[in-house]
């Protein structure tokens, strides 16, 4: 394969993959928020 | 989860490669992505705000912007019930060519593979000649149609269960596929053809339509799908990420798909002795005669073909039935039926009307329909769908929504992108569109067949649209609009 093929497709994988994998760890990173918050919030009161 | 399935359908797998191919191969990354986060991921995030903020179905959550709208989302579920009835038909194909993976009936070289094809179908000259209905073909129907039934009869709960194997598996397997690809001589000469490119095609008009349709096509906008499952979940649910996830997923198998069709192609046309251009072709072509061709050429053929049909089963069984099940919340929303009649009352009349997609000129049929239900369905909805939010309600004031409950926010750039940017793509591509229309005949069909076909299905989707907007609901419906 050319380098140009090379170059484009390691762009193009970077944005996709990158951009999903960034997604998915603000997705887990957010519900893990939550949960902490859950928690933290049921053991207050007392 | 149910939503990346949906997305990821046959599509991703047998048209956007050979999109990017004909369209200046690695060069069409360019305009694919730039379409992507343009056009693809900004209605995303207007369909699943659109149907978690209103909690309804396309036509419910559309007709609470403004009464006259829902004709926009019944529209659209009319669109989508269309491309189901034919949808069904092509699974009912793959359904029939899982059971024929274990004797490779279609070995021995092109030829023999589009013979089959053509025999499977008992395809005849033209749409004028109907012929007969094809038996494998009505049983792999019958069987899509059986699945859908008792996938969607329950609601989303099965939904969300199936969609843990369906959504998995055919990425596994087409990992599989291309792991056994890329060993294989030739491969590499095919992915030279997937991914060099040739920049001089971004100068190209139609590079960028073809980029903004696949983007279009492929993400399942303009069914009312990813409103209605948005509409299930609490109002309190992540938009924007979620939006997000769905078109870098749908985007990154339909990349990662080209490498394993154009390696699998780069062997058959080493095999053959043949440039790969002889040997390249989309749609069905590809996944019933191109695609089979080669596998019968490999050393375990008959499971390297059950993976692949599996592949295609598994891919196209999620944007089936969530098609389906957009229909079917828009029937049940209307009349306040049981999911359970709504659903088997539709899979019922999807499997009869299939039946012409059965026949022998079924194929034709089905070619004509969906030329038209992409280019004018799904276009003009999404055109639409940008003007009742951008224009009507206000992007701003569904923004703060979407923000409100997001894990990152997004900025005015969504509102220029709904109010401009995506309709005048959109609106561009219908007119485009419709001057090719007129300058060549689609694949050179006779005009009764185009008129029959595909003006006249569009023109009758809109008719009951309109019916179904002005006849009244059940109470609780009139109330809430």
């Amino acid at each position: 394969m050319s380098l140009s093929a090379w170059i484009t497709s390691i762009a193009v994988g970077i944005v996709l993959y990158g951009g999903l994998a960034w997604c998915i760890m603000m997705a887990v990173r957010a519900e893990r928020e939550k949960r902490d918050e859950a928690e933290h919030g049921s053991s207050e009161p007392r | 989860m149910a939503a990346v399935g949906s997305a990821i359908g046959l599509g991703n797998l047998w048209r956007f490669p050979m999109v990017a191919y004909e369209n200046g191969g690695g060069a069409f990354l360019i305009p694919y992505i730039v379409a992507l986060i343009t056009a693809g991921i900004p209605l995303v995030i207007l369909e699943y705000a659109v149907g978690q903020y209103f909690q309804g179905s396309s036509p419910g959550a559309l007709g609470k912007v403004k009464k006259p709208f829902a004709m926009i989302g019944w529209w659209a579920l009319g669109v989508g019930a269309t491309i189901s009835f034919y949808y069904a038909v092509i699974m009912g194909w793959s359904w029939d060519y899982l059971v024929f993976s274990f004797t490779q009936p279609w070995a021995g070289g092109p030829e023999n593979a589009a013979a089959f094809f053509a025999h499977v179908l008992r395809r005849t000259s033209g749409p004028g000649e109907i012929g007969v209905i094809s038996w494998p073909v009505l049983i792999g129907l019958a069987a899509t149609w059986i699945c859908i039934y008792w996938i969607i009869k329950k609601g989303v709960l099965r939904v969300g269960k199936v969609v843990m194997l369906t959504v998995p598996l055919p990425a596994l397997l087409t990992l599989l596929i291309l792991i056994r690809g890329v060993t294989l001589p030739g491969a590499m000469e095919g992915l030279k053809w997937y991914l060099t490119p040739d920049f001089s095609a971004l100068l190209s008009g139609k590079t960028w339509l073809q980029a903004y349709a696949q983007v279009f096509f492929s993400l399942s906008l303009g069914f009312g799908i990813l409103t209605a499952y948005a509409s299930y979940m609490p109002k309190r649910s992540d938009i924007s990420n979620n939006a997000f996830i769905t078109s870098f997923a749908d985007a990154g198998f339909a990349f990662f798909a080209g490498f394993s069709v154009f390696s699998i192609l780069g062997y058959l046309a080493q095999a053959q002795g043949v440039p790969i251009a002889e040997v390249v072709e989309g749609g069905p072509g590809l996944a019933f005669v191109v695609y089979p061709t080669a596998i019968s050429l490999m050393p375990g053929a008959p499971l390297i073909a059950a993976a692949f049909f599996l592949t295609l089963l598994t891919l196209g069984i999620d944007s089936a039935f969530s098609i389906v099940e957009g229909v079917v919340a828009g029937l049940r929303d209307k009349w306040n039926i049981s999911q359970n009649a709504a659903a088997g009352g539709f899979c019922l009349f999807g499997f009869v009307v299939g039946l012409l997609f059965a026949t022998g000129a079924g194929l034709y049929w089905l070619d004509i329909v969906d030329h038209w239900m992409n280019n004018y369905g799904l276009v003009v909805i999404g055109f639409l769908e940008c003007i009742a939010i951008g224009w009507f309600y206000g992007t701003k004031k569904l923004r703060a929504y979407i923000n409100e409950v997001s894990d990152f926010q997004i900025g005015w750039w969504w509102d220029v992108f709904i109010k401009w940017i995506t309709p005048l793509a959109l609106g561009w591509a219908l007119v485009a569109n419709v001057v090719e229309e007129f300058k060549t005949p689609y694949e050179g069909y006779p005009t009764w067949a185009l008129m029959a076909g595909g003006w006249s299905v569009v023109a009758l989707i809109i008719i009951i649209a309109a019916i179904l907007t002005a006849i009244p609901g059940t109470k609780r419906e009139r109330e809430e609009m």
